[in-house]
């Protein structure tokens, strides 16, 4: 009969922790996609009244919608000085150029060929690609294209919190492991080699306080996300 | 603000609103058993790409078409190389290209090269932007918003189907770069109902296209440069303004097997260095400089007799006319001693065989046409016309532009006049003339007044001269379009800018650039990276809410053009489309038998024909036919005169030339009944006259603009290698000129015309003409990327927005100017 | 995360690189003095030069910019340029151009000028500068004839732009970032890209601009070995070198 109550006890203890944590993956899976659509397009009055809600914007936000939808153009839209560029493959990637081919008719005019820094569809792109299938992760209706896009993939550190929140719910243990495990892997090899240049950007480059918050908020980002860390 | 605790509860509740809304809209995201540890396992093992493909295509950094072999990997381009099936990298005549090409290998220029830093530029434009600032002009911000697709076609609809219901369809101007997808833009147009489609070929070469065309009918005849001797360049720079992969080698070639090179140019441009001689020049001169050597020839007899009795007109008229056109006289107008003006003539007439070949150097003042048929009348002493060695007519047959009629509601506006009154224009090129529309847009001239513009891959405020006229022209219009890859300078003075697509992500047929019929495909290597339509499918959409129809009410824009069913994808709409131009055409192949092709390049069999003006015409050809004069038409289905194929020689049917009298004209007394655009009736002779702009006490330097190798108008300069190899554009500046003006090497100047002013960097040099300065055209940017931003200078400013009165041309190099230490 | 480098760089560790050289400089030192003149003795040493073939040279640069991508030097430092020459007077100009690599000479001008003995030349004929030595008096740049030495401000390229800010450079084994160099502050030069030698001293591939070379101008070799391609070239082509009354005897010969 004790042994059965510490049992229970215990059963009951791991169900609240696993409880907990369902809950913690969800609010966080949640948070992350919200995160991802304030970065994946300009916002509207819905996604506004949700920031207000959490505390991003404040009061007579509905004035603003414009200026709002301004400054992401401004910010993540729009090439110029203020453009803070949204696809890893720019932060992390090298871009290689072949020599051009020899023409030793004297044209005047030649490559050696070499690596450059700062240019899109890197190597990342048919790799997260390639995670994106494994992980079953489809982009939402209106997504950006290239798989690199920050709201990307910020939308798929939330499917893979989500993810593991349901394999949770359905006690399938090792899927749940697997599933943190992925995360931790994908923060590892993509998301956080370049999330902090990012979020430094826009927490400084911004003049709202909305993309600020956000900014400051993707910093904090990955000390959040270790507690879910593998064991 | 909330109490934290309040605020954490309600943070909660939206971050779980978030959670649920999954892709497939359950609750949580589906879960596959064992997925997930599948995932890590499979993702431990590496990336391992599938074969690498390989797509042929045609490269697109600048007009020359260049074939290319692109390898893509993981959705990649990861290598562009030349494709050695496609003959614009290797020979414009089809016996050099078939025997050597196995061994040599055909080429790319460094710009090809350097496409995979276009492609993936993170400069470019990702989605249409709004301007909300109404403001427009130079400099001030457009405070661009994102928005949708959808709301960007929406509002161009809307706004087009105004026009077109307050029957002011006429009111839209379409401006176009000149070698992509023109058909469908200018289909759209006329089915649409306006006059004004434009591109870019009067920014160009419509001079050069008039002076050949009015001396032996053909439009763009190609230089023969391989089997060449004698080869004489009049402004042009074929070896660093390389358009055409081929001719470094051609050129080089022609060399090494003894041919000569003389470059005439007031800069001592690379191809002059390489020259045998290089012969500098007062600029917009070359026409006398051609009518002295045409002096010589015949004062010494050196004509080719037998070529000028049968296949010329007028040369009577020419002779008598050149007569007092002495070497000594042209050396006064040309500083060219008379001496060398003597040497020349005797060694172009005498080296068999030679070739002379004009481009944009006179090409672009206001008296390049006859300056420009004086060099195309040089040719025709010399019988230097379709025959090995000289100027060969290519044969163009390629794809066909399917012709649509209008519907009513279009036919009553395409009849309005042409806003940039093309039609007073006595040798003026179908695409148009920017300079007489941009000067009308922005004085309010003009037959009525223009409301919305749509401008495709093109940056007028760089590329057409005069830039406060261009600015204030586009601001004229009510509606501004943009579609281009980058945020221009142009597309900053847009309300909508929409992002295109380079090269590598598009459709295309190339033909036309060698002497043979040849016609290379492009076609997408990727997908267009942020998902973007590309322009073709971007044309075909407004088609499409416009329900745009013809005369027989099909929807042009829907319908499969073999299939004849609608078809709702616009990438395979625009297939099928490619499929009946190479279907009607020559090549009467379908796209996909064309993509199956080696290097997906269609040749004909018969290759670089000569002498094509003395192939007989075909017995029921001549029966068939309509006689005037001595001149053959062929008849149309109703019975009325069609095309010129022939006239009647000593009692034979021979093709002959293309000209009013069917043979190479030095003189056609019926010009003069054309008036020009400032309405001067044409001199029925290559007349010299000098041009308009002379220099005078307050400004006394002539300035010209060039291109080089290193970039491609005012396009490339955003890109990072490219500016490493060509960073600026100094001015340059003659030796002698510069130490009389106590100005040296490295000194910051100002040039200045009456129009405008430019800083520059001065660069001191034995190789231009004393009274000339000059640069590279292209740099100067204030918007495109911060690469090209603030590089360089800028010399549009420095004219005013003319275009030469017979063809239309814009005048890029007429311009007077003084340079002062800054 | 692929980032495959297009080359390898032979393991040798800089301190090991160039302490192996100074040992045997020492000892060479110590025999025949400074210079090294080629056919001195039988057991000879590599010298490694070039010969610049100026006729096929087509102005291209790629030697520049491969020799930029290679060493990744901070902007506006060019170890090759291709320089352009103009004489005559118009309307006859004559242009010539030809790269200029550090000569590394048999009698650098640059080498007793140093205050810390900071330059030194290899058994193998390579003229380096020390990083360890070097003050920064810029003394060699006021000494080289040729004005091959360049002062490093410390600059860099913009972030996001250019490999240059982020992959370490292979020169002289260093491998240093441009963020943290240690070459800030002071000279530096072409070093024949002697970072491709492997232990026993032979090149595991061309420096840069020879590799490179469009026009095939760019011949690298060993101008100690009497039938190397080198020393073929020069018997059968009229050749000059830069500034011979100098005194340096430049190891860079040009054809004419």
């Amino acid at each position: 009969m004790l042994r059965e109550g510490v049992q229970g006890v215990t059963r009951s203890l791991e169900a609240t922790n696993r409880e907990e944590r369902i809950q913690e993956l969800q609010r966080s899976g949640g948070e992350i996609r919200f995160l991802s659509r304030l970065l994946g397009a300009p916002p509207d009055a819905a996604l506004l009244a949700d920031a207000h809600a959490v505390g991003l914007v404040e009061d007579g936000w509905e004035a603003r919608v414009e200026q709002y939808r301004v400054e992401y153009t401004r910010l993540f839209s729009c090439p110029g000085p203020n453009f803070i560029p949204v696809n890893q493959s720019v932060y992390t990637d090298i871009l290689k150029m072949e020599p051009s081919a020899p023409d030793p008719s004297g044209c005047g005019m030649a490559f050696p060929g070499g690596e450059l820094r700062g240019y899109l569809g890197g190597t990342s792109c048919p790799a997260l690609v390639r995670w994106y299938t494994e992980a079953a992760f489809t982009a939402y209706d209106g997504a950006r294209q290239m798989p690199d896009h920050i709201s990307l993939e910020l939308d798929f550190a939330a499917h893979l919190c989500l993810a593991e929140a349901h394999a949770l719910v359905i006690e399938a243990q090792d899927e749940a492991a697997a599933y943190r495990d992925l995360l931790f892997k994908f923060r590892q090899n993509f998301l956080e080699l370049w999330l902090a240049s990012f979020s430094q950007c826009v927490a400084s480059n911004s003049v709202s306080s909305l993309y600020r918050r956000v900014g400051a908020r993707l910093l904090e980002l990955p000390t959040s996300l270790d507690r879910y860390n593998p064991g | 603000m909330q109490p934290d605790d309040k605020k954490n509860t309600l943070s909660r509740k939206v971050f779980l609103k978030y959670a649920g809304m999954g892709a497939a809209a359950a609750a949580l995201p589906p879960l596959v058993p064992g997925l997930a540890r599948k995932a890590l396992a499979s993702i431990k093992t590496g990336q391992n790409y599938e074969k690498a493909q390989r797509i042929f295509s045609c490269c697109n950094q600048c007009g020359g078409q260049t074939g290319i072999e692109c390898l893509v990997e993981g959705g990649r381009v990861v290598s562009i190389r030349p494709n050695n099936h496609n003959p614009n990298g290797f020979s414009n005549i089809s016996t050099d290209f078939f025997a050597n090409i196995e061994k040599e290998g055909a080429v790319m220029c460094p710009k090809g090269n350097a496409g995979l830093m276009t492609l993936y530029d993170p400069d470019r434009l990702q989605k249409p932007l709004r301007r909300t600032n109404p403001e427009k002009g130079i400099g001030i911000d457009p405070k661009w918003k994102e928005i949708t697709w959808d709301e960007a076609y929406t509002e161009i609809a809307n706004r087009l189907k105004k026009l077109r219901a307050d029957s002011d369809a006429h009111k839209l101007l379409w401006f176009s770069e000149d070698h992509s997808f023109t058909h469908v833009q200018a289909d759209f147009m006329k089915l649409f109902g306006s006059p004004n489609y434009s591109n870019h070929s009067n920014l160009c070469d419509t001079a050069r296209k008039a002076s050949f065309k009015m001396v032996m009918g053909d439009e763009r005849p190609l230089m023969d440069a391989i089997q060449s001797k004698y080869i004489l360049l009049f402004g042009w720079n074929p070896l660093s303004a390389t358009k055409w992969a081929f001719l470094p080698r051609l050129m080089t070639r022609a060399r090494e097997n003894g041919a000569k090179l003389v470059v005439v140019d007031p800069n001592f441009s690379y191809t002059a260095n390489k020259a045998d001689e290089w012969v500098p020049i007062r600029p917009s001169t070359d026409g006398a400089l051609a009518l002295a050597m045409a002096h010589v020839i015949i004062r010494d007899k050196l004509y080719d007799e037998t070529f000028i009795k049968e296949w010329t007109a007028g040369f009577d008229q020419f002779a008598a006319y050149v007569q007092d056109k002495t070497p000594q006289w042209a050396e006064t107008i040309t500083t060219v001693p008379a001496k060398t003006i003597e040497k020349i003539a005797h060694d172009f007439a005498t080296t068999k065989p030679s070739l002379a070949d004009v481009w944009s150097g006179p090409g672009q003042h206001c008296n390049a046409v006859q300056g420009g048929r004086a060099i195309a009348c040089l040719n025709a002493l010399t019988g230097s016309y379709d025959r090995p060695g000289t100027m060969v007519s290519p044969e163009k047959k390629g794809n066909k532009h399917i012709e649509w009629s209008a519907d009513d509601t279009a036919a009553a506006t395409l009849r309005m006049d042409r806003f940039d009154g093309l039609k007073s224009y006595p040798f003026g090129h179908k695409s148009g003339v920017y300079c007489e529309s941009f000067a009308r847009l922005a004085e309010g001239k003009g037959p009525y007044k223009p409301k919305m513009g749509i401008v495709v891959f093109q940056n007028l405020l760089m590329s057409v001269p005069g830039t406060k006229t261009v600015e204030a022209a586009l601001k004229s219009l009510e509606f501004l379009v943009v579609n281009d890859t980058c945020l221009s300078e142009t597309a900053q003075l847009a309300d909508i800018v929409v992002p295109g697509t380079t090269y590598l992500e598009r459709y295309d047929l190339n033909g036309h650039w060698v002497t043979w019929p040849v016609l290379g495909l492009r076609q997408p290597v990727v997908a267009p990276l942020f998902g973007q339509p590309t322009e073709y499918e971007f044309v075909a959409e407004l088609g499409r809410r416009l329900g745009l129809k013809d005369k027989d009410g099909v929807e042009i824009f829907k319908m499969g053009h073999v299939s004849h069913q609608p078809i709702e994808d616009k990438k395979a709409w625009y297939e099928e489309w490619l499929s009946k131009e190479l279907l009607e055409g020559e090549p009467k192949i379908s796209l996909d038998e064309l993509k199956a092709l080696p290097g997906a390049t269609w040749m004909s069999k018969t290759g670089t024909t000569y002498e094509k003006y003395a192939k007989p015409v075909s017995e029921e050809k001549v029966k068939a036919a309509i006689t005037e004069g001595n001149v053959l038409f062929s008849k149309k289905k109703d019975g009325t005169k069609d095309k010129q194929i022939g006239i009647l020689k000593d009692g034979k049917a021979v093709t002959g030339f293309q000209t009013p009298s069917g043979k190479v004209e030095l003189f056609n007394a019926k010009l003069a009944e054309k008036k020009d655009a400032d309405g001067v009736p044409v001199d029925p002779l290559p007349v010299y006259k000098p041009r308009q702009w002379a220099p005078d006490g307050q400004f006394p330097l002539y300035l010209i603009n060039w291109k080089q190798a290193s970039h491609t108008h005012s396009r490339s300069q955003n890109n990072a290698w490219l500016v490493e190899i060509g960073p600026n554009n100094p001015l340059l500046m003659n030796a002698a000129t510069a130490a009389k003006m106590g100005l040296k090497d490295g000194d910051a100047v100002w040039v200045e015309s009456k129009y405008g002013k430019m800083k520059s960097t001065l660069k001191v040099t034995a190789g231009i003409h004393p009274e000339v300065v000059g640069s590279q055209h292209g740099f100067g940017h204030w918007a495109l990327g911060k690469i090209a931003n603030g590089r360089g200078s800028f010399d549009g400013g420095l004219r005013p927005t003319k275009a030469d009165p017979i063809s239309g041309q814009a005048l890029h190099k007429e311009c007077c100017v003084k340079v002062s230490k800054a | 995360m692929d980032q495959v480098r297009t080359e390898e760089t032979p393991g040798l560790d800089r301190r090991d690189m160039l302490k192996a050289a100074t040992a045997s400089i020492v000892g060479v030192a110590s025999m025949a003095g400074l210079s090294v003149h080629a056919n001195a003795e039988p057991a000879r040493h590599k010298k490694w030069g070039m010969v610049i073939d100026l006729q096929r040279c087509i102005l291209c640069r790629a030697c520049t910019i491969a020799c930029k991508q290679e060493n990744k030097t901070p902007p506006g430092m060019l170890y090759n340029p291709v320089l352009e020459e103009e004489t005559g007077e118009y309307p006859k100009p004559v242009r010539v151009w030809f790269p200029r690599p550090c000569n590394h000479c048999d009698k650098p001008a640059c080498m007793p000028s140093c205050p810390n003995d900071a330059i030194l030349k290899r058994e193998d004929g390579i003229v380096y500068i020390d990083p360890d030595k070097c003050g920064g008096a810029q003394e060699c740049i006021k000494a080289c004839p040729y004005e091959v030495p360049l002062f490093d401000t410390g600059s860099n390229y913009h972030e996001g732009h250019g490999a240059w800010n982020e992959i370490a450079s292979p020169e002289l084994g260093l491998m240093q970032v441009p963020g943290k160099r240690i070459t800030a502050n002071q000279a530096r030069k072409c070093s024949f890209c002697l970072h491709k030698q492997d232990e026993s001293g032979n090149y595991v591939s061309l420096p840069a601009c020879a590799k490179t070379c469009m026009g095939k101008a760019i011949h690298f070799g060993d101008l100690n070995d009497p039938n190397g391609e080198l020393q073929t070239l020069l018997k059968g082509r009229k050749y000059m070198r830069r500034l011979e009354d100098k005194g340096t005897a430049p190891n860079v010969y040009y054809l004419l």
